[in-house]
Parts: C-alpha cells; sequence; structure tokens
C-alpha cells in the first residue's frame, strides 16, 4: 500500500498524480472515484470542521 | 508493468475500508490518497500496522498448530 496526495479539487494536483502514474504504470487500472464530503445536518461542529476532519 | 489502483479521498471512512480490502485482493499497488500528505500518510501507517498485526497472528496460529501435529505424529 502506497500513498499519493491528491487534491480532486486542484488541477496540479490531479496533473501531478496523472503524471506520476503514467511515467511509474503507464496508465491506472482500478479508480474508486470516493472523494467527497457529506455535511451531516445535525453535526454540532461547524462546516469547516467537518470538512477538514 | 505492476497493475495499479487508486482510491481518491481514502485517509479515512469508506475510502479507508476500500483501501484494506483492495490490498488484501489487488494484484498490484493500491494508492491511498488524500488531500493532507499528514493525514494520508498518518492513515497508510495505520493500516500497514494492522497488517503486520493479522500476518503475525496467523503466524502464531500456524506455527502452534504444526507444533501439534508434530506431537501427534511422533
Amino acid at each position: 500500500m502506497k500513498f499519493h496526495q491528491l487534491d480532486i479539487d486542484k488541477k496540479e494536483s490531479i496533473v501531478n498524480l496523472r503524471d506520476f502514474l503514467k511515467e511509474n504504470y503507464g496508465g491506472l487500472d482500478v479508480l474508486i472515484n470516493n472523494a467527497g464530503i457529506a455535511f451531516k445536518n445535525d453535526a454540532t461542529e461547524p462546516v469547516g470542521e467537518q470538512v477538514n476532519g | 508493468m505492476a497493475r495499479v489502483a487508486v482510491v481518491t479521498g481514502s485517509n479515512k471512512g469508506i475510502g479507508l475500508a476500500i483501501v484494506k480490502g483492495l490490498s488484501k485482493t489487488f494484484e498490484g499497488d493500491v494508492f491511498l490518497t488524500s488531500r493532507s500528505v499528514e493525514r494520508g500518510l498518518k492513515a497508510v501507517d495505520k493500516l500497514k500496522q494492522v497488517v503486520k498485526k493479522r500476518s503475525f497472528i496467523f503466524l502464531i496460529k500456524h506455527f502452534s498448530l504444526f507444533l501439534c501435529f508434530r506431537k501427534e505424529f511422533k
């Protein structure tokens, strides 16, 4: 298991990972497009805290 | 070339669980990705520890089984 930084909201970050994968693996075999934020309406902490947790 | 899987937003929650599952079954490299380098690396460390513990328990179990069998056949 390995780590790579990726912020799907930042083009630069996406391009960075793409280039890395292209160079080291020649492509991508499986993508689990999981990233996203589900706001909990009844949570007591502020929105910013939920996003950065 | 090695096969590769990427799970976005996987430093916690369902994404983390998917990485955990994939790393057991997927033949190739599994990438945990997150916005924060710190949180991502922490999650990888934690998962690796779990896997280590699991294989240690596996080893102990089978070694004791082996000892039992050896006793039986002696």
